[in-house]
C-alpha cells in the first residue's frame, strides 16, 4: 500500500518541510502527484468525519490545502472522498496545516473508534502539559488545544519564549497559535512542579514502547495530566510524581527532533475523539424569536381591575 | 422570493407581490441582504388582533391578509395606535370605523408593516443570529422602527 500526502498550494516554506516531518513520521511519502484514491481534508460541506474509520487499505493520497484558501476547487472536485477534522471551539476551527495533515495521516492510516458522546464531555478532559523549545510549535500546537476545545493548558515553556521571549519572537509565537481569536488560558509551570499536583500521568511519546495511544484512556478529568513534549530525560522528574506514570506512544516513525505541533495535534484529536461532543438533548429545537406587527386591543376604560387581595380585605 | 397565497375569502393583500418586489427593490440590497421570502398569506387566528405582518425565522417574512376596508373595530386602539393609522393616512372615526382612503393601505403595508420586518430582520441578520435572540424584545422593537422609518423616507 502507497500513501503520500499532496500540498496543494502551501505557500508557507515552513510549513512544507513540516509536511514533510509528518509524512517521515507516519512513514509515507510527500508527493507532489496524486497516485490512487485521492482523500481531500478540507472543512467542506458534506465531509466525512476522520474518526470512526477503517485503516486505509489501498493506495491513496491525501491532500491539504492553502493556508488560507484550503482546497482548491478544481482538486477538490476530483476527490475521491473530502474528510474533516471535528473541532469543538467557535472561534479556532482549523489546525495548522502541517499539523491538519499529520492528525488526518494518522488516524486514517490507524483507523480508529467513533468520537464519544457525553452528557458532560468537559467533566471528563484530562489537563494538558506541552512541553516545548521553540515558539512557533509552541504556538501551532496552542492553536490545536483551542481548536479540540481545551480552555486552560500549562506550558513547561523551555527556551520557547512564550512568556519571556523577545518581543518579535513573542509575535511570531502568537501569530501562529492566532491569539486574536484563541481564548485559551496558558499557565507557566515545569513538568516537575505539574507532576506532583495529578493522581495520573499519560507521557505522550513519538515513538518507542508504550502503550498504543488510542488504547490510553484520556478522559479521567482533572485528576489526569497528559504531557506532551517531554524528552526520555524527563522521566527523572516523573519519578518524584505522586501519581501513576504511563507511558502513551503515538507509534511514529523514530525521528531526532519530531515538531511538537504534529505530536500534540495528534494526541490533542484523541483526547478530543475520547472526550467527545455532548450528547444531543432530546426535545424540540428552540423555537426562533418571531417579531410580529399587530394591534391589540386597548382595556375597556368602564372595567376596574382589582387585586383579589385587596378584594378579600374589602 | 415574494410568494403570494390566495388570501381568505372576504380578505385582501392590499400590496400585491409585485408592489412587495418594487417596494424591496426601493429598499435597497442592505435592507433585503439574506432575506429567504416573503410571503403573503391567510393571517393566523389572532383572538381579535389585527395582525399585520411576522418575522417567522431567520430572513422569513409573512404579510397577512386583511379585512376589505372600512373596518369596525370590535374594541378601542391604544393612543400610539391610533396615532400611528392616521399617520399612515387612515382616517379613524370616534364610533371605532377605521377607512383607508386612495392607496393609504397598500403603503401602510409597504412603508409600516414590510419596513419594520425588514427592520427586525437586518437586526437580526447584521449580529449573524440565526434562531437566537438578539436583544430585548421591546428594544428589537425599538430599533426595528428605526430602520423602518428610514426605508420609508426611501419610499416616499
Amino acid at each position: 500500500m502507497s500513501v503520500s500526502f499532496y500540498a496543494d498550494g502551501v505557500e508557507n516554506d515552513a510549513n512544507l518541510r513540516r509536511i514533510e516531518d509528518a509524512a517521515h513520521l507516519l512513514g509515507i511519502a510527500s508527493s507532489t502527484s496524486i497516485d490512487g484514491r485521492l482523500i481531500a481534508v478540507e472543512n467542506a460541506p458534506g465531509a466525512r468525519e476522520i474518526y470512526g474509520r477503517r485503516p486505509l487499505q489501498d493506495d491513496a493520497t491525501i491532500a491539504v490545502g492553502n493556508e488560507r484558501r484550503g482546497i482548491s476547487r478544481r482538486l477538490l472536485a476530483t476527490a475521491d472522498e473530502t474528510v474533516v477534522i471535528p473541532t469543538q471551539s467557535r472561534t479556532v476551527t482549523t489546525l495548522n496545516v502541517a499539523a491538519a495533515a499529520a492528525v488526518a495521516g494518522w488516524f486514517l492510516l490507524r483507523g480508529s473508534g467513533q468520537q464519544a458522546t457525553a452528557a458532560r464531555p468537559e467533566h471528563r478532559r484530562p489537563a494538558l502539559l506541552l512541553v516545548g523549545h521553540d515558539h512557533v510549535e509552541v504556538g501551532s500546537s496552542l492553536r490545536s488545544a483551542a481548536a479540540f476545545g481545551f480552555r486552560d493548558v500549562l506550558l513547561d515553556d523551555r527556551g520557547a519564549g512564550w512568556f519571556a521571549g523577545s518581543s518579535s519572537v513573542r509575535r511570531e509565537a502568537r501569530a501562529a497559535a492566532r491569539r486574536h481569536k484563541n481564548p485559551l488560558r496558558v499557565h507557566p509551570t515545569t513538568l516537575a512542579e505539574s507532576a506532583r499536583r495529578y493522581d495520573e500521568l499519560v507521557l505522550v511519546t513519538a515513538s518507542g514502547s508504550g502503550n498504543p495511544l488510542s488504547r490510553e484512556r484520556l478522559t479521567r478529568g482533572i485528576r489526569q495530566l497528559v504531557i506532551v513534549g517531554a524528552e526520555l530525560e524527563d522521566e527523572e522528574a516523573l519519578a518524584d510524581s505522586i501519581g501513576h506514570v504511563t507511558v502513551a506512544s503515538l507509534g511514529l516513525q523514530p525521528m531526532q527532533h519530531e515538531p511538537l505541533r504534529l505530536t500534540a495535534s495528534i494526541a490533542l484529536a484523541e483526547i478530543g475523539r475520547q472526550v467527545g461532543r455532548r450528547r444531543p438533548v432530546p426535545g424540540p429545537p428552540p423555537r426562533a424569536p418571531r417579531y410580529e406587527k399587530a394591534m391589540d386591543a386597548a382595556p375597556d376604560p368602564d372595567v376596574l381591575l382589582v387585586d383579589p387581595a385587596e378584594l378579600l380585605a374589602f | 422570493m415574494v410568494r403570494a397565497r390566495r388570501p381568505s375569502p372576504g380578505r385582501h393583500h392590499p400590496a400585491s407581490a409585485a408592489d412587495v418586489r418594487e417596494a424591496l427593490a426601493t429598499f435597497g440590497e442592505k435592507a433585503y441582504y439574506g432575506l429567504k421570502s416573503v410571503e403573503l398569506m391567510p393571517a393566523p387566528p389572532a383572538g381579535g388582533r389585527l395582525v399585520f405582518g411576522e418575522l417567522v425565522g431567520p430572513g422569513q417574512i409573512r404579510l397577512y391578509d386583511l379585512p376589505r376596508p372600512p373596518w369596525r373595530l370590535p374594541h378601542a386602539l391604544w393612543q400610539h395606535e391610533r396615532m400611528a393609522l392616521r399617520d399612515a393616512g387612515a382616517d379613524l372615526r370616534e364610533d371605532g370605523i377605521v377607512s383607508w382612503p386612495a392607496d393609504s393601505l397598500r403603503r401602510y403595508m409597504l412603508g409600516h408593516v414590510l419596513a419594520h420586518e425588514l427592520g427586525h430582520h437586518v437586526l437580526q441578520h447584521e449580529r449573524r443570529l440565526r434562531g437566537e435572540r438578539g436583544v430585548r424584545t421591546r428594544e428589537h422593537e425599538a430599533r426595528a422602527e428605526v430602520v423602518a422609518s428610514r426605508l420609508r423616507e426611501l419610499l416616499d
